[in-house]
């Protein structure tokens, strides 16, 4: 089990760049971004929106090639798009996107929907299809009826449920679950949290879990990555990232989760007004107009430094996390 | 399908009209030859230039042929020609349009651009050319007016699939490693459906009068082949002593153009694509 299943190794991925009749300038959205994730485990990957989060699902997936840097399944290097992927890398790796009124095909059953990768990776037709269909229903709690309607006329968390069951069809060792609950009800999205736990624990399923809601990420995730405009900031397991030492935007993260309680101990935003101006340098650490403890002249320019502070927990900052915990003694809890 | 039908029966007059002229020239066509009175090509069913009357419910021509016959025979003539110039265009440019849409990439940017190059030759002129040079033959009319709608039905199909390909939907269909042929096939034609039945319809009503146009100046159907275009154009010298010869097929032509025009419209509507009135001819 030490063996990662999925591992990116310092990735840089940059948007833009030449067409034949277009010229853009390319633009960098994600920086030394390194993650691994090992078999039947949830990785997440948080941050807020333009965070490059999906950037780096994308990727895995094989929709974007990454300007520098591997991704590597099962150690075999599969840095290149999904066209020039095997069949056998097409079925192991599954996405589930986040609003499945556009991941399903409006025009399509939901026999059809779930039976054409029954069809394409196991050439499975007529009964033995209708009958796996059939199974993959009953797998996400949905009846055997549903079959036969159209996406159209079921609800969103029904729909997530028929995208579920389409991407556990490929049999897969690794779903790319891209914000899969963040278009559903509170209510719905908790449904559908216990039913990829539940799916997880049976078929040993491994899940990349792109979010921005830090309930879901603890509620389900086994390794925590937090992520800023496109650099890693810190790594480890939901207990290490939620109790100190903060990378400095993990604590402004937690701190801007609203408190149920507001007499229960809080975490106080150091001074909201303390913006920097001065943006970052490309190399800098991408959070240092926005941090409270930033080192003015080395955050800018220097790309933050790794700092291990145990087996999983890692962060990048260039303040030491000892003085870090110092200055972050309130926990949330 | 239900819903559909159900908006067609809620539409205006003028739509429900149309649609009723539409299927009794369909009607004729499909059966007109059983009951027409008259062989369409015998001479002398009646003396020349009989004004009309209840034996010949349109008169008859130079030639003494029953005008009524000739309408009511000309009709499949008509619609057979325009449906199959209409449906190889909207076949060769639906599938085009779509695999362009689905590819965006070099192939699509360069063929688009040799279809705006395309666009801008005025058919009519450049099918004359084409059959005066080799000769006007119904398959090589169909082609050459299949090859210009074609072009206009690409670029019509081809911007209703650019909406759908960025669907999450195709996205998952490339994710699956599926052939560009099978996701155009599977996930993005059922999706431009409605856009493909309009077009159509509507390039069908454009085909009966450019055939008839063709037909006309003489390069389309061969007398004494009983097209409405070429009857019209035969008949030009008696216009003034024996209009009918020349009033039957056009009205017939023209009641045909705007039914199927309108028609084109409320099936439009009824599809939820607003107005095609706007499109280019």
């Amino acid at each position: 089990m030490t063996e990662a299943l999925l591992e990116v190794d310092n990735i840089d991925i940059t948007y833009g760049g030449r067409s034949l009749f277009r010229r853009r300038p390319a633009l960098p959205t994600v920086q030394g971004a390194s993650l691994s994730v090992r078999r039947s485990e949830t990785v997440a990957l948080v941050g807020e929106s333009g965070s490059g989060k999906t950037t780096i699902a994308r990727v895995v997936a094989g929709l974007h090639r990454p300007s520098r840097g591997h991704v590597r399944f099962e150690g075999v290097d599969i840095t290149n798009l999904v066209g020039d992927r095997s069949r056998s890398l097409h079925r192991q790796i599954q996405y589930v996107f986040q609003n499945p009124d556009a991941s399903l095909n409006p025009r399509r059953r939901v026999s059809q929907i779930l039976g054409r990768p029954l069809e394409h990776f196991f050439e499975m037709r007529g009964a033995d299809r209708a009958r796996r269909v059939e199974e993959l229903l009953a797998a996400v709690h949905l009846p055997p009826g549903y079959a036969s309607r159209f996406p159209t006329q079921l609800s969103g968390g029904e729909r997530q449920r028929v995208a579920i069951a389409r991407a556990l069809a490929a049999k897969p060792k690794l779903i790319v679950c891209d914000e899969v609950v963040s278009a559903l009800d509170v209510s719905v999205q908790a449904n559908i949290l216990t039913l990829l736990a539940e799916v997880q624990a049976s078929e040993g399923i491994a899940y990349l879990f792109i979010t921005h809601d830090l309930a879901v990420v603890r509620w389900i995730a086994h390794h925590v990555y937090v992520l800023y405009l496109g650099r890693i900031l810190e790594g480890g397991t939901p207990a290490e990232i939620f109790a100190p030492p903060y990378q400095p935007y993990t604590a402004m993260l937690l701190e801007s989760v609203p408190e149920p309680d507001p007499s229960g101990p809080l975490l106080r935003a150091e001074d909201p007004t303390t913006e920097s101006s001065v943006p970052p340098q490309p190399e800098g650490c991408p959070f240092t107009p926005r941090c409270p403890h930033r080192l003015d002249q080395i955050c800018e320019r220097e790309p933050p430094p790794h700092q291990r502070l145990g087996d999983t927990h890692e962060i990048w900052c260039q303040i030491p996390a000892g003085e870090l915990a110092r200055r972050q003694s309130v926990v949330v809890s | 399908m239900r819903r559909s039908w159900e908006t067609i029966r809620d539409l205006p007059a003028p739509y429900l009209l149309a649609t009723a002229v539409l299927a009794i020239h369909l009607l004729v066509a499909l059966t007109g030859p059983l009951w027409a009175p008259f062989d369409p090509v015998k001479l002398s069913a009646g003396p020349p230039f009989t004004s009309p009357s209840p034996d010949h419910l349109f008169g008859t021509d130079n030639f003494g042929r029953d005008v009524f016959s000739r309408v009511v025979h000309g009709e499949r003539v008509v619609l057979l020609l325009a449906f199959s110039a209409s449906g190889l265009a909207v076949l060769v440019g639906a599938s085009l349009g779509v695999i362009l849409a689905y590819l965006r990439n070099w192939v699509d940017e360069s063929a688009m651009r040799v279809v705006d190059l395309l666009l801008t030759i005025p058919p009519l002129i450049l099918s004359l050319l084409l059959l005066s040079a080799l000769g006007s033959g119904y398959v090589i009319m169909i082609s050459t007016v299949a090859f210009f709608f074609a072009l206009r039905v690409l670029t019509v199909i081809r911007a209703a699939a650019l909406n759908v390909v960025t669907e999450d939907f195709v996205t998952a269909a490339r994710l699956r490693g599926e052939s560009a042929w099978s996701v155009a096939r599977r996930e993005v034609l059922p999706n431009v459906m409605s856009t493909v039945l309009v077009e159509f319809s509507l390039r069908t009503g454009y085909a009966v009068l450019f055939i008839g146009g063709l037909s006309f100046l003489g390069f389309g159907a061969a007398p004494p082949t009983p097209e409405w275009g070429l009857m019209i154009s035969e008949a030009r010298p008696y216009v003034t002593n024996a209009p009918w010869i020349v009033l039957a097929p056009s009205l017939a032509l023209a009641s045909l153009v705007v039914s199927l025009s309108l028609f084109t419209e409320a099936i439009s509507e009824a599809l939820g694509l607003g107005s095609s009135r706007v499109r280019d001819v």
